[in-house]
């Protein structure tokens, strides 16, 4: 909210200037969100005298005017026709910048002539809603004076965010005035204001239909209205506060609900009194049906006596709109209200939607002299309901939404009738007040040793007290041990002793609590097994040239129906967009996006990204939210430029050998073809299936031409994707010393054709079987493709060793015949020599 | 005459000296030594002259030259030795300022090393890192951390919310809904409900926010949760862990500062400032000369929590914060717009 300076200091009696007031309640209350000075906003506009006025040669409607502006007679074009010479009026000079719309004020030419200035309506300055003509000036007023000087507007505007949670009783100056005098160590008294009037007029009744929504409504009848303007102070205060002046009757409900908190509307009466005379017996009956119908209070005192009657009767109606009535607003503009609407209604029709937005028909105009005043109390929940429905934000839903104290509508009411009487020369008439019970005053038990334990600084049961008493908390009971402080009507927020424990805090400031380290059992932290393994894998995928890439949870039905991402997908019920509406179960179309990107900047690169996916089906057998719900992947992609040699799938899968490799120390790792795979992305000729001891881990291989052409991938990539967790689980076997070989190994080479297709992991498989456990490595080092013969060349290198003596030659001839054979049982042409 | 002789001998052995010393080459070498040692050379010549000598002179001077001769022959077998191994190196010279072969690591994200970092002080200070679901229930969410269904507060976090409901009747509260959570605390009372105090953990993590997204903000980004329970955590405790971790993590002194703020599942809850990285609190551009930087919400947990898990209230006491991950990041890197993360641009992860 938008506080003025001045008036803060009036109500809260600081003496500090502006920066220092700023920054004390940034500190104790409230994020300070800035100032604005009040003059600079009118700075280069003036006042000037009119002392000619010609009709423009070239324009009907525009007209020539001379202004003094002290010292210079400006030539300015104007197209109001309200002036006349000899008129005061706000001048803004070239170089001003309106207040309203920040249009910049230049030497023009209108229709050929010179115009250096503006004469400027009160829209145009920000002060009012006026834009019939511009602003005529109090004769009184000084040619070439600044417009702030003449206005009495010299005020910095502070803006402060006010806590969701004491927007109760801090969205108004009285609140804000009693926390800046509790900061200095003072306590705010306010004049207290108390419905005193005494009048059975029996021209206004209320009924609330739904007390729970309306716990209270206050209605005043005002008569002998002059509508005219509110004073320049108010007015002032209003600008500085953000409001816009308007008359004085909504000027005067607008000051109150900012210096007390609550809202207040004003009705016409005229366009809102009951069209027949109303039945005295009905009103009874309604009276009776219901104890908080009101009747006049008697313990009203007369605040002034009303003499003459009003004329005709008002019928308050506070209930629930029915389904498809309507209500134009004061703004012209047409809602539609159902059940769920509560609405202030007379007995034929809708007059405001309740605590939210008054209608258009019963406002104010020019020609009201008798007035309904609303001071009343609604239900914070269904005023954010009805406001959500109809996209309506005002400063009273504002406030009536985070929840008022019912007693505040009382003091509001009787301050509004106070400056109605005195601006706008109004004579009371009638009050009436449907008030619910009263609700039983809260009250907290603050004990000082947990006020200790707490802040983790001693302060005084006396200053713990005094703080709680400046802020209005009086003391019911006390020991030497505890408090019980009864909650001032206006503080909703507090619910139990930290409420007060902070009220006491933030008051003798956060800054004088001194760091004091924690005591606790020295224990070394439970190790978080998956984290470290994240962070290990990671570590060898850096090694290995991959660089980390971060990719959202989030992707489309296109890249689903692209990949051919099977599975129940989770689905987002409010998306940001189409391309992040449905959450992932394949890290591929995040990766297959990366190497896309960087396709344009990088010849070749490898990357990779460990996250989760999320399993459909949240109501599943897996009902348990948890990590089987949400199983960790790690993806990647290795991508080929032209400048690179080699196949791009087995230089990716070269690199995912060497991380499977790094952890398993038995080599139960295979990479198998496979005809089908979990989703489109995997060349059907081009891709394999990682398996350990038989089980599917994950899948790597080069993308397919479709699925690369879709995501505008223009050369060879090939991606994959691992299971975490038995990645994890092959991690964590143990590892174990072998001996280190004593004898020499012995190093035999075979070679073979075998036909174009046939697949070498089946070869080294069979050597491997036929070799048993002397064959220790077998590596294959050349390999000649005959396409001509739909033959190929496989040559391997064998290494045999023995742990207890050097291999005779013959025992490993021996073992090589075992192995040619095997080989030539399966059809293989093994070379001799 | 034999102070003459032994002059002489002086002379030839410097300038041999010098000479040998200048020699660039064997081919001079060799003219060095014929100069000096050979059969014609002035030293041999003075030896010739000794026979008109006494023998005691002869003695002494023969002895002084035969030692010359000997150390010119070393010098000259010396320089031998150095300018034949001068032209091995000659031949073996390699360009060492040409590039070297091309080999490199690949690079982690930055958001992966902030938070290790942010791990590793932790745990060293006795914190375990835990974790919990990303798509979470509406209990977990809101409900168990104060904010029940219809609460404004709940206005503060535009929440992505899932199709699917909540099938059954579930927690106390009647939450049906799932989301992805808006912030890591679900976490707290996912830990709380398994632990019992003391209490000491971080909850790194991802978290959605259904915003609009630009420089400052992202839909998707990482948090950090910190929660301290025991009997009497105060808020001493709070600056002064909180003072330990920012000054570590910055590597510099860094003062803490606590501003009232309002959440629903603290109780005084704050607003955290860091005394600004740049200019130590003087007033610079980054901390628009306020000398603080702001970093985020925090609190003392709020006793409704406490009884959500089943603790009871008035038992404990503890405190936690959430913090932006990237927001440490952009901090502590100078990044100026948060939609780098998740870009994937490898122009943006390779620098780190």
């Amino acid at each position: 909210m938008r506080y003025s300076y001045n008036w803060l200091c009036e109500l809260g009696k600081t003496k500090k200037k502006s920066d220092e007031l700023s920054k004390m309640i940034g500190l104790r209350a409230f994020e300070f969100d800035g100032k604005e000075n009040l003059a600079e906003r009118f700075d280069k506009i003036v006042i000037g005298k009119i002392l000619e006025i010609k009709k423009h040669p070239n324009a009907d409607k525009l007209q020539v005017t001379k202004v003094d502006v002290g010292g210079e007679k400006l030539n300015i074009v104007c197209g109001a026709q309200n002036i006349k010479v000899g008129d005061k009026v706000p001048v803004a000079l070239i170089g001003a910048v309106l207040p309203a719309g920040n249009i910049i004020i230049e030497k023009t030419k209108i229709r050929g002539i010179v115009s250096s200035g503006m004469l400027c309506a009160e829209d145009e300055l920000g002060l009012g809603k006026d834009h019939e003509g511009i602003m005529i000036l109090e004769q009184a007023t000084k040619v070439g004076e600044p417009l702030h000087k003449a206005l009495a507007i010299d005020d910095d505007v502070l803006e402060f965010d006010v806590l969701p949670n004491r927007a109760h009783d801090c969205l108004s100056y009285e609140g804000m005035a009693r926390e800046i005098a509790a900061m200095e160590g003072r306590r705010c008294r306010f004049t207290i204001y108390d419905l005193r009037f005494k009048n059975k007029e029996n021209n206004l009744s209320i009924e609330i239909k739904d007390e729970k929504l309306c716990p209270r409504y206050i209605g005043a009848v005002l008569k002998n209205v002059k509508i005219g303007k509110s004073p320049a102070w108010m007015q002032s205060r209003l600008v500085a506060s953000g409001m816009e002046p308007i008359n004085n009757v909504v000027d005067i409900t607008n000051y109150v609900m900012l210096e007390v908190g609550s809202p207040l509307h004003a009705f016409d009466f005229e366009k809102i009194k009951s069209e027949e005379t109303s039945n005295p017996e009905k009103s009874l009956r309604s009276y009776g049906a219901s104890k908080k119908q009101a009747t006049p209070k008697s313990r009203f005192a007369p605040m002034g006596q009303a003499r003459n009657s009003v004329n005709g009767k008002v019928k308050i109606v506070i209930r629930k709109a029915r389904k498809d009535e309507k209500l134009e607003l004061l703004d012209g503009t047409s809602i539609k209200l159902d059940e769920r609407d509560l609405v202030i209604a007379n007995e034929e029709k809708v007059l405001a939607l309740a605590g939210i937005k008054g209608g258009k028909e019963s406002g104010i105009n020019n020609q009201t002299s008798q007035i309904v005043l609303e001071a009343a109390n609604f239900q914070p929940l269904n005023i954010r309901k009805s406001r959500q429905r109809h996209a309506l934000i005002t400063e009273s839903q504002t406030r009536f939404e985070k929840g008022i104290s019912p007693e505040l509508a009382e003091r509001a009411a009787v301050r509004a009738i106070e400056l109605f009487e005195k601006y706008t020369g109004a004579k009371l008439n009638e009050v009436v007040d449907a008030d619910c019970p009263k609700l039983k005053k809260q009250e907290v038990i603050l004990g000082f040793n947990r006020l200790e334990k707490l802040l983790g600084v001693k302060v005084s049961l006396e200053r713990a007290i005094k703080i709680l008493n400046d802020l209005g908390f009086e003391v019911n009971e006390k020991n030497s041990k505890q408090v019980k402080m009864a909650v001032p009507f206006w503080r909703l927020d507090i619910e139990g002793p930290e409420d007060l424990m902070e009220e006491v805090g933030r008051i003798v400031g956060y800054e004088n609590i001194k760091e004091a380290p924690i005591v606790m059992a020295v224990e070394p932290p439970y190790k978080n097994k998956e984290r470290e393994f994240e962070e290990q894998l990671a570590d060898k995928l850096i090694g290995l040239e991959f660089d980390e890439v971060r990719n959202y949870s989030f992707y489309s039905a296109k890249d689903i129906k692209e990949c051919g991402i099977a599975g129940n997908h989770i689905e987002l019920q409010n998306p940001l967009s189409e391309e992040l509406t449905f959450l992932r179960q394949s890290m591929l179309p995040g990766i297959l996006r990366n190497v896309a990107l960087n396709q344009k900047h990088f010849n070749g690169f490898s990357i990779f990204e460990t996250g989760r996916v999320y399993l459909g089906n949240l109501n599943g057998k897996q009902n348990k939210i948890g990590k089987e719900r949400e199983p960790l992947k790690l993806a990647g992609a290795v991508f080929c430029g032209k400048h690179q040699k080699g196949d791009a799938f087995y230089l990716a899968k070269g690199k995912i050998q060497a991380l499977l490799m790094s952890y398993d120390i038995n080599q139960k790792i295979e990479f198998k073809a496979a005809e089908k795979f979990s989703n489109k992305a995997y060349h059907l000729t081009r891709s394999a299936k990682i398996m350990i001891e038989g089980k599917d881990i994950g899948e790597i291989g080069e993308i397919e031409s479709e699925v690369a052409g879709a995501y505008h991938i223009k050369k060879k990539a090939v991606v994959f994707e691992i299971d975490f967790a038995a990645l994890q689980e092959l991690a964590s076997q143990e590892k174990r010393y072998e001996p280190l070989q004593k004898f020499p190994t012995v190093l035999r080479d075979t070679s073979m054709f075998v036909d174009l297709k046939t697949e070498t992991g089946s070869v080294i498989q069979a050597i491997q079987k036929a070799g048993g456990s002397k064959l220790e490595k077998i590596k294959l080092f050349d390999v000649y493709l005959d396409k001509k013969n739909n033959r190929k060349s496989l040559a391997f290198h064998l290494t045999f060793e023995k742990d207890d003596r050097t291999m005779k030659s013959e025992e490993i001839d021996e073992i090589i015949s075992k192995i040619t054979k095997s080989l030539e049982k399966k059809g293989i042409q093994v070379r001799k020599g | 005459m034999a102070k003459n002789i032994k002059e002489s001998i002086k002379k030839i052995q410097s300038e041999a000296e010098n000479t040998i010393k200048e020699v660039k080459n064997l081919d001079s070498l060799e003219k060095a030594r014929v100069r000096f040692l050979g059969r014609k050379s002035e030293l041999i010549g003075i030896l010739k002259q000794l026979k008109d000598l006494t023998e005691e002179e002869k003695k002494k001077i023969g002895t002084v030259a035969n030692r010359v001769k000997q150390e010119m022959f070393e010098l000259i077998k010396e320089k031998g030795a150095q300018i034949e191994q001068k032209k091995n190196l000659e031949k073996e010279w390699i360009d060492v300022t040409a590039p070297g072969w091309k080999k490199r690591r690949g690079h982690r994200h930055i958001v992966a090393q902030v938070q290790k970092e942010i791990e590793n002080i932790f745990t060293s200070m006795g914190f375990e890192v835990a974790d919990g679901p990303e798509v979470e229930t509406e209990y977990y969410n809101f409900d168990a951390l104060n904010i029940p269904r219809e609460h404004p507060a709940r206005d503060l976090w535009d929440t992505f919310w899932v199709k699917e409901k909540v099938k059954g009747k579930r927690k106390k509260d009647g939450a049906r809904r799932f989301a992805m959570r808006p912030h890591t605390s679900p976490v707290q009372i996912r830990h709380m409900e398994n632990n019992k105090p003391p209490i000491r953990i971080i909850v790194p993590g991802r978290c959605y926010r259904n915003e609009a997204t630009d420089a400052n903000h992202e839909h998707t980004f990482y948090q950090f949760e910190a929660l301290v329970v025991d009997k009497n955590i105060s808020i001493a405790n709070f600056k002064d862990i909180a003072q330990k971790f920012f000054s570590q993590f910055f590597g510099q002194d860094l003062k803490i500062r606590l501003r009232p703020s309002y959440f629903p599942f603290t109780e005084p809850s704050f607003e955290f400032d860091i005394s600004c990285t740049v200019c130590g609190g003087k007033g610079c551009k980054s901390c628009k000369d306020s000398g603080w930087l702001e970093l985020g919400g925090c609190g003392m947990v709020n006793q409704r929590l406490f009884e959500a898990v089943g603790y009871g209230r008035d038992q404990w006491q503890g405190f936690a914060w959430g913090f932006g991950l990237e927001r440490l990041a952009m901090m502590k890197y100078k990044i100026d717009d948060i939609r780098l993360f998740m870009s994937g641009d490898l122009r943006f992860i390779k620098q780190f």
